[in-house]
């Protein structure tokens, strides 16, 4: 119990060439954490609005060609994958079966692409209440021509004015406002502080004063007709008309929701039939094992399934062009997950996070010689002090420890002020609010940047951080240890 | 020259007598198919397209267009506007590549896509296979621009072809198509092709000048026309991946 005080008393003693080492250590652990934790919490942003967009983390589809040989995505049979989730015990909060299309919506001649979603609703009543409708309400859609459409996809097709002004507006404003002050300067010139802060209050007016009509606007435009371009499963030309039955607020904008069985009438599928079959777990953790479980559960069950160790890390799009250019008879059936549709996120993640443990290895590589350096020198001023405690009667493995201890201190009070550091860069970010940027919403979560430090990163950069702290003092500690007792007193520094 | 005309003046006359009162539709749109193959060689053209759409200005893109259709190929390389100059397309069959100079990347695009964000599409630019494709539902006489014609209506034999239903207006005396009339599978009018004039190139006939109406998209409209037309042999490597990325260095 004495080593550990005696071993903070002398850490004290040198608090400037201490702080610095710990510094230097804290800093590699911030940067660990802040990186991990930043990239971690995009990650999971992205994992979970791509799995609320996809309606699931588990997917489960089948393709056959059709007589031109164009690949079809439909999915007519089902009953053994729902027993081969049940069987598995993949607890899950829902599960979707939807049909997708891509296509042109139209209105007045406006035009935005977009995916729509093919929904039963009747199935998924989750959905009506999730959406935060400005107008309407999804009440009626099943089996009827209504579409629902984000406020995002309202403000392209010029169905509501848009909240933000535009820069085209913007720089109108700005030349109103620069003449304005330079007639009334008498200079001939505009003070720039003056337009910024004029500039400012007018772009907020008209954006206040456009609200009311926008709103206005949003009320209206439920019942309004749509025109959908679009291609059959086999590849023909179709357009249709929905109505406008509710304008929900995205915080990013993807699908346009409409009946299943209208749009697979459209699209030229049966009406019972749907192209992907969507699982919400509850617990997404391990999802890559799950769904090799789960591939591994449907082979046994007779599905022909596309081979699993060709479906992970690719995307279906990229499955799907390779299963067009093969040739096969039937049906064949693929399992996927959320991580292999964001294979690219998740590889420019790990190269992210590959990079920062490189900095980190290369920060503690630094440190270490550091330590070596400042235990040697701390040694040699110590040398009398240690042939004392020598004389006194303290055993080698005590003086060793005594070092070792210092060691360790410093390197818990590093890791743990780095962590501290790094948590308030994490907090700080997270305080920051993107929700004007629809484009970066993906990566949000709730309009600011999530993050996420797994325990796992925590224990691990303490015990990497200890480990070689200690390495680094044992050889000047083992040095210290080996002093004659009569020799160190003896010594005149 | 003089023979030449003599002997397209012989085939208009020739073709008038044989489908003037009842048409047999199976040879008319086979013949319709034939007037603007050049199945036993190639052809190549200059073509710019003039896109209108409401509220912004014309856009105007000028292109070089190469053909086989022995082949099923075509090759299309930008021209301009100088921002797109050297973008390309390459089609061989069913299949389509883009080719963008700056990424220096081909990616696979679909023949049914609108060429350019215009009112045309990729497959306007493929020869015609009227006769494999479709068979005619009705037709009725009547006159278009003061000639004679049949307004015959087309349904797709298969699933697999990518506009389900097309009006034509096809002039009695030479069967060239004047109109035709574009219809998704739910029956809706999709677009309308007006093509006013025709150029005879070694006895087929290309458009010299088509307007693309969008009847979706309301207000939208293309003309393309078709200069400098030759049947000048090309050779192969025009029709491959490497001449996009050779024409850009």
């Amino acid at each position: 119990m004495v080593l550990p005080g005696i071993a903070l008393r002398n850490l004290s003693r040198q608090k400037r060439r201490n702080f610095l080492l710990a510094g230097a250590l804290a800093f590699g652990v911030m940067v660990i954490v802040a990186v991990n934790g930043l990239v971690g919490g995009l990650l999971s942003s992205i994992q979970r609005n791509a799995s609320d967009l996809i309606t699931g983390h588990i997917f489960f589809t089948s393709m056959y060609k059709d007589v031109n040989g164009r690949l079809v995505q439909s999915v007519d049979d089902d009953s053994r994958m729902i027993a081969a989730v049940s069987e598995l015990g993949l607890d899950h909060v829902f599960m979707t079966r939807r049909t997708g299309a891509g296509g042109s919506i139209v209105f007045n001649g406006e035009s935005a692409m977009r995916q729509l979603a093919g929904v039963d609703w009747n199935e998924e009543s989750y959905l009506a209440k999730s959406l935060q409708f400005d107008a309407g309400s999804a009440d009626g859609m099943a089996g009827s021509d209504g579409i629902i459409v984000s406020t995002t996809l309202a403000e392209m097709l010029g169905l509501v004015p848009k909240s933000k002004l535009d820069a085209v507006e913007r720089d109108g404003l700005r030349r109103e406002l620069a003449a304005k002050l330079k007639a009334g300067s008498g200079t001939g010139k505009a003070d720039r502080k003056l337009l910024q802060r004029r500039l400012k209050a007018a772009i907020a007016a008209a954006e206040e004063a456009r609200k009311g009509v926008r709103d206005e606007a949003i009320a209206k435009s439920a019942g309004e007709t749509l025109i959908v371009q679009l291609s059959t499963i086999h590849g023909q030309q179709n357009v249709g008309e929905f109505r406008i039955r509710g304008i929900y607020r995205a915080q990013f904008d993807f699908s346009a929701y409409v009946d299943r069985t209208t749009l697979n009438r459209l699209v030229d599928m049966p009406d019972r039939a749907y192209n992907l079959l969507g699982v919400y777990l509850k617990d997404p953790s391990d999802l890559d094992a799950k769904t090799v479980r789960l591939h591994q559960a449907l082979v046994k069950a007779g599905y022909d399934m596309y081979p699993i160790e060709k479906v992970m890390g690719r995307g279906s799009g990229d499955i799907a062009s390779e299963l067009q250019r093969t040739d096969f008879k039937g049906s064949k059936y693929l399992v996927t997950n959320i991580n292999n549709e964001l294979g690219a996120f998740i590889r420019i993640a790990d190269g992210v996070r590959a990079a920062s443990g490189g900095l980190f290895a290369i920060i503690m590589a630094v440190i270490m010689v550091g330590i070596v350096n400042t235990f040697r020198v701390v040694v040699y001023e110590r040398t009398r002090e240690i042939g004392t405690m020598r004389a006194l009667g303290a055993r080698r493995s005590q003086v060793r420890n005594l070092f070792l201890l210092e060691a360790l201190f410093l390197s818990l009070g590093g890791t743990l002020v780095g962590f501290a550091a790094g948590f308030l860069i994490l907090a700080g970010v997270h305080l920051m609010e993107f929700n004007a940027f629809t484009e970066l919403a993906f990566f949000l979560e709730r309009g600011r940047l999530a993050w996420r430090v797994e325990p796992g990163l925590l224990a691990g950069s303490l015990a990497v951080v200890c480990a070689m702290t200690l390495a680094a003092a044992s050889m000047p500690a083992g040095k210290a240890a080996r002093l004659r007792p009569a020799n160190a007193l003896r010594a005149q520094f | 020259m003089k023979k030449t005309i003599i002997v397209l003046t012989g085939s208009f006359i020739l073709a008038a007598s044989a489908f003037a009162q009842a048409p047999d539709w199976n040879r008319t749109l086979g013949r319709i198919d034939e007037m603007g193959d050049f199945e036993n060689g190639d052809f190549s053209a200059e073509i710019t397209l003039v896109s209108q759409k409401p509220g912004e200005d014309d856009t105007v893109i000028q292109a070089r267009y190469f053909r086989r259709d022995r082949d099923d190929k075509f090759v299309i390389v930008m021209l301009k506007p100088d921002v797109q100059r050297g973008q390309g397309y390459l089609s061989i069959g069913d299949d389509l590549w883009f080719y963008d100079p700056e990424s220096r990347k081909f990616a696979f695009s679909s023949l049914k896509d609108s060429f350019q964000d215009s009112d045309a599409q990729n497959s306007d630019f493929s020869s015609s296979s009227l006769r494999e494709d479709y068979s005619v539902e009705s037709y009725a006489d009547g006159k278009l621009g003061g000639a004679d014609i049949w307004a015959a209506v087309l349904v797709a034999k298969d699933k697999g072809v990518a506009v389900p239903k097309r009006k034509l207006w096809i002039r009695k005396d030479n069967l060239l198509v004047m109109k035709e009339e574009h219809y998704s599978l739910s029956g809706r009018l999709m677009r309308t092709i007006a093509i006013p004039k025709y150029q005879s190139v070694s006895g087929k006939f290309v458009p010299a000048s088509m307007l693309i109406v969008d009847a979706i998209k309301v207000g939208e409209r293309t003309q393309i026309t078709f200069a400098s037309p030759s049947v000048e042999k090309l050779p192969d490597s025009v029709f491959t991946k490497t001449y996009l990325e050779r024409v850009n260095q």
